[in-house]
C-alpha cells in the first residue's frame, strides 16, 4: 500500500483541527472542506488548503459525499479522513472514496454496513459470543412488535436500528406509553437517518456505559487500547468520559477487553474502532454497538497510552499492519474529558446560541484542549453545540480530577450560555470524586447539581457591575442638548 | 434619577443607578471592580441588554429589563408557549378553536435534531397556532396560544 502524502478531512470543528495537527506532525499535507458559515473557523485556517462546499443546509454541506471526493481529487489529495459524525459511518461514501482511487482512513465499507445497522450488528455479535440484552425488532408488523415488546417487560428502551447519538431513542416506563413512544421514535429515526426501523430492548436499570478502544489490521489481527467510562450523560449523550474506568473489578475489565477484541477480530476490523457495552450493577455486561470511527472521547485513551490514534489510523491505512502488539500497550495514569457545550444545563440542557464574546480556554500542566471555535465566533443552531473538550491528565485519578476542576474554574466563556459551571459542579460532586457512578448520575443528583443560591455580597457586587457595564439600552433618551453643548470646545 | 432593573436567574432586582464603586476594564473582558470593601477580579461582557459575568468561578447572566415593558408583561404571556430554542415546526396536532386537555400534544418541533412535543399547559381552547409546518423560528418565538381562561 502507498504512502499517504495529502489528506482531505471530510469534517469540521474541533475534530477537523485535531486531525490537521496529526497530519502536520506526520508531514502529510491537509485539505479542509467548509461551508461558508465555517469560513473563519480555526480548522480552516490551520489546514494547508481549504475548499468551500455548499449544501441544502449547513450540515448538509458536510454530507455531500460526491462533492467532497471531487474536492479531494481537485486538490490532489490521496486519502480522506472522515472524522466522527457526518459521513464517517456511511458505507456508500467509504465505497465511493475507494472507487475514486483514494484511501478511506477507516474500516472497510462492509464493516461499516454490518455495524451501522444495529440489527445485523447484534446478530453478528451474538454469533461471535458477545453477550446481548433481550430484545425485539419491529419488522413491519406493529401489533406483533408491541406484543413482543410487552413480553420483554418494562422499562424498555426503543432505539433506531440505523441510529446513534441518542436520536430516535425513547424510554418506555409503562405499557400504555408504548405506542406513542414507538411512533415518536419512528418519526425521529425516519428524519434523522431516513430509516424508521426500530428495536426494543430490555432496559438495564442504571447501567454503566463502558467502551473499549480497538485497533485492527483488516486481516483478523486486533488489539485493545483499554476501556473508557462514559456513564455521565444527559439526553443520552456523554459529557464526561474517563480512562481507565474507576472501580471496575479486574476480572470484568479483562472480560470486556477480550470480548471487544474478539469482535474486532471476527469482523477483520481495519483501523480504529470502539465497542460499547452496558454494565449492570450485577457485573453482567451487554453489547450496545460498535462505532466504526474515531470517538469524540478518544483523547482520554491517547493520554493514558501515549498513542496518537489518528496517526495509528493513518499508519494502518498505509500499511495494512498494526505497528504494535498487545504487550506494547502500556497504561499510565488517568485522564478525564469534559465536553463544553453551548447549552443551558439548568434548564433541560437546551442548546443555546449567541456570540462567543469572551473565550479563554484553560492552560497548564496536564491540560489538553481540543477546541473548534475561537473568541468572537457566533454559535449558531446550524451545527452541534459542542465548543471544546477539556482533557485533564494526572499520574492518578485524584490528580486528574484536581486538574480538571482547576481547568474548569479557569475557563471563561461569555456571551452564550454554556455548561461550564455545571461541569464544575459535576467534577466536584462527592460521588464523582469517589468514582462510583452510573448513567443515572445526573438524574439522581439533580438537586446537588443545581447552582447554589447567590450570597448577598456577591449579588451586590454583581448588580453594581451590571450598572457599570454600560447604559441600559432602554434608558430614557438623554435630555435635549443645550444650544451650545454640541459646539464643544469651540464655544466662546 | 430612575432606577434600573436587572434579572438574574428569574429574579428581578430594582437598583439605584448610583453605584458605590467603579470598574476598570482591561479590554479583553477582564475587569477590576473596586468598592469600599476592596477589589474583585471579574470577567464581564455586555451584549445589548444582556450582561455576562464570570466571578469566583461562577458564570452569571444578567438581563437588563426595560422599565417601560413591565406593564405589558404578565398575564397575557402565560397564554402563549414560546420557543425554548431555535428550530423547525415538524407537525401541528391542534387547530384554532379546538378544545384541549392539559398535557395534550399541540405541536412537535425539532431543534438541534431533537424532537420535542409542545403540550397544552392547562385545559382550554386553542386560540392561535403562530407558525405552519416546516416554518423555522428563533428562540422566544410564539408557537401556540390558548384562549384566556374563563372568558
Amino acid at each position: 500500500m502507498a504512502k499517504i502524502t495529502k489528506t482531505l478531512i471530510a469534517n469540521r470543528g474541533e475534530i477537523a483541527l485535531r486531525i490537521v495537527r496529526t497530519l502536520d506532525a506526520l508531514n502529510i499535507a491537509s485539505v479542509a472542506v467548509y461551508h461558508p458559515l465555517d469560513a473563519e473557523a480555526p480548522y480552516v485556517e490551520a489546514a494547508g488548503e481549504a475548499v468551500e462546499i455548499e449544501g441544502d443546509t449547513p450540515v448538509g454541506a458536510y454530507l455531500q459525499g460526491e462533492r467532497i471526493i471531487e474536492a479531494a481529487k481537485q486538490t490532489g489529495a490521496d486519502a480522506i479522513h472522515p472524522g466522527y459524525g457526518f459521513l464517517s459511518e456511511n458505507a456508500a461514501f467509504a465505497e465511493a472514496v475507494e472507487a475514486a482511487g483514494l484511501v478511506f482512513i477507516g474500516p472497510r465499507a462492509e464493516t461499516i454496513r454490518l455495524m451501522g445497522d444495529k440489527i445485523t450488528a447484534r446478530t453478528f455479535a451474538a454469533e461471535n459470543d458477545v453477550p446481548l440484552a433481550p430484545s425485539v425488532t419491529l419488522g413491519g408488523d406493529l401489533a406483533a412488535f408491541l406484543k413482543a415488546a410487552k413480553e420483554i417487560g418494562f422499562p424498555l428502551l426503543i432505539k433506531a436500528s440505523a441510529g446513534g447519538g441518542g436520536k430516535g431513542m425513547q424510554i418506555v416506563e409503562k405499557a400504555d406509553e408504548l405506542e406513542t413512544k414507538v411512533s415518536l421514535a419512528a418519526s425521529e429515526a425516519e428524519r434523522a437517518f431516513g430509516d424508521g426501523t426500530l428495536y426494543a430492548e430490555k432496559l438495564v436499570g442504571n447501567p454503566r456505559h463502558i467502551e473499549v478502544q480497538v485497533l485492527g489490521d483488516g486481516q483478523g489481527n486486533a488489539i485493545h487500547l483499554g476501556e473508557r467510562e462514559c456513564s455521565i450523560q444527559r439526553r443520552f449523550q456523554k459529557i464526561i468520559e474517563e480512562a481507565p474506568v474507576p472501580s471496575l473489578p479486574p476480572k470484568t475489565r479483562i472480560a470486556i477487553h477480550e470480548t471487544a477484541v474478539g469482535l474486532a477480530k471476527a469482523t477483520k476490523y481495519r483501523g480504529a474502532g470502539t465497542v460499547e457495552f452496558i454494565l449492570g450493577s450485577d457485573g453482567a455486561f451487554y453489547f450496545l454497538e460498535m462505532n466504526t470511527r474515531l470517538q469524540v472521547e478518544h483523547p482520554v485513551t491517547e493520554m493514558i497510552t501515549g498513542i496518537d490514534l489518528v496517526a495509528e489510523q493513518i499508519s494502518i491505512a498505509e500499511t495494512g499492519k498494526l505497528d504494535r502488539v498487545q504487550e506494547d500497550i502500556i497504561f499510565e495514569g488517568h485522564a478525564i474529558e469534559a465536553r463544553l457545550y453551548a447549552e443551558d444545563a439548568d434548564n433541560g440542557f437546551l442548546p443555546a446560541t449567541g456570540p462567543l464574546l469572551v473565550f479563554k480556554p484553560p492552560k497548564g500542566l496536564g491540560v489538553r484542549v481540543d477546541g473548534g471555535v475561537k473568541e468572537g465566533a457566533e454559535v449558531s443552531s446550524a451545527f452541534d453545540p459542542m465548543l471544546a473538550k477539556l482533557i485533564a491528565y494526572g499520574t492518578d485519578r485524584e490528580t486528574a480530577v484536581e486538574r480538571l476542576r482547576a481547568a474548569l474554574e479557569e475557563t471563561v466563556c461569555l456571551g452564550v450560555t454554556t455548561n461550564i459551571d455545571f461541569l464544575a459542579r459535576l467534577a466536584t460532586h462527592p460521588a464523582f470524586l469517589a468514582g462510583e457512578y452510573d448513567t443515572g448520575f445526573i438524574a439522581k443528583y439533580d438537586s446537588d447539581l443545581k447552582p447554589e443560591a447567590m450570597n448577598k455580597v456577591d449579588l451586590e457586587i454583581l448588580l453594581a457591575i451590571a450598572c457599570l457595564s454600560g447604559k441600559g439600552p432602554f434608558a430614557p433618551p438623554p435630555p435635549a442638548p443645550e444650544p451650545y453643548a454640541s459646539m464643544g470646545e469651540w464655544r466662546n | 434619577m430612575m432606577n434600573r432593573i436587572f434579572e438574574i436567574d428569574g429574579e428581578r432586582y430594582d437598583v439605584s443607578s448610583i453605584v458605590d464603586g467603579e470598574i476598570s476594564k482591561r479590554g479583553d473582558g477582564a475587569c477590576w471592580f473596586y468598592n469600599n470593601e476592596g477589589s474583585h477580579f471579574v470577567w464581564m461582557v455586555r451584549d445589548g441588554d444582556r450582561i455576562f459575568v464570570r466571578m469566583n468561578g461562577r458564570t452569571y447572566q444578567i438581563d437588563e429589563i426595560d422599565p417601560r415593558s413591565m406593564a405589558t408583561d404578565g398575564a397575557a404571556a402565560e397564554d402563549t408557549a414560546k420557543a425554548p430554542m431555535p428550530g423547525t415546526v415538524i407537525s401541528i396536532e391542534a387547530a384554532p378553536g379546538q378544545e384541549v386537555r392539559n398535557g395534550e400534544i399541540l405541536l412537535t418541533i425539532e431543534s438541534m435534531k431533537l424532537q420535542t412535543q409542545i403540550t397544552a399547559w392547562r385545559d382550554g381552547v386553542v386560540d392561535e397556532i403562530h407558525l405552519a409546518e416546516g416554518d423555522e423560528f428563533d428562540r422566544g418565538a410564539s408557537l401556540v396560544s390558548l384562549k384566556g381562561e374563563e372568558e
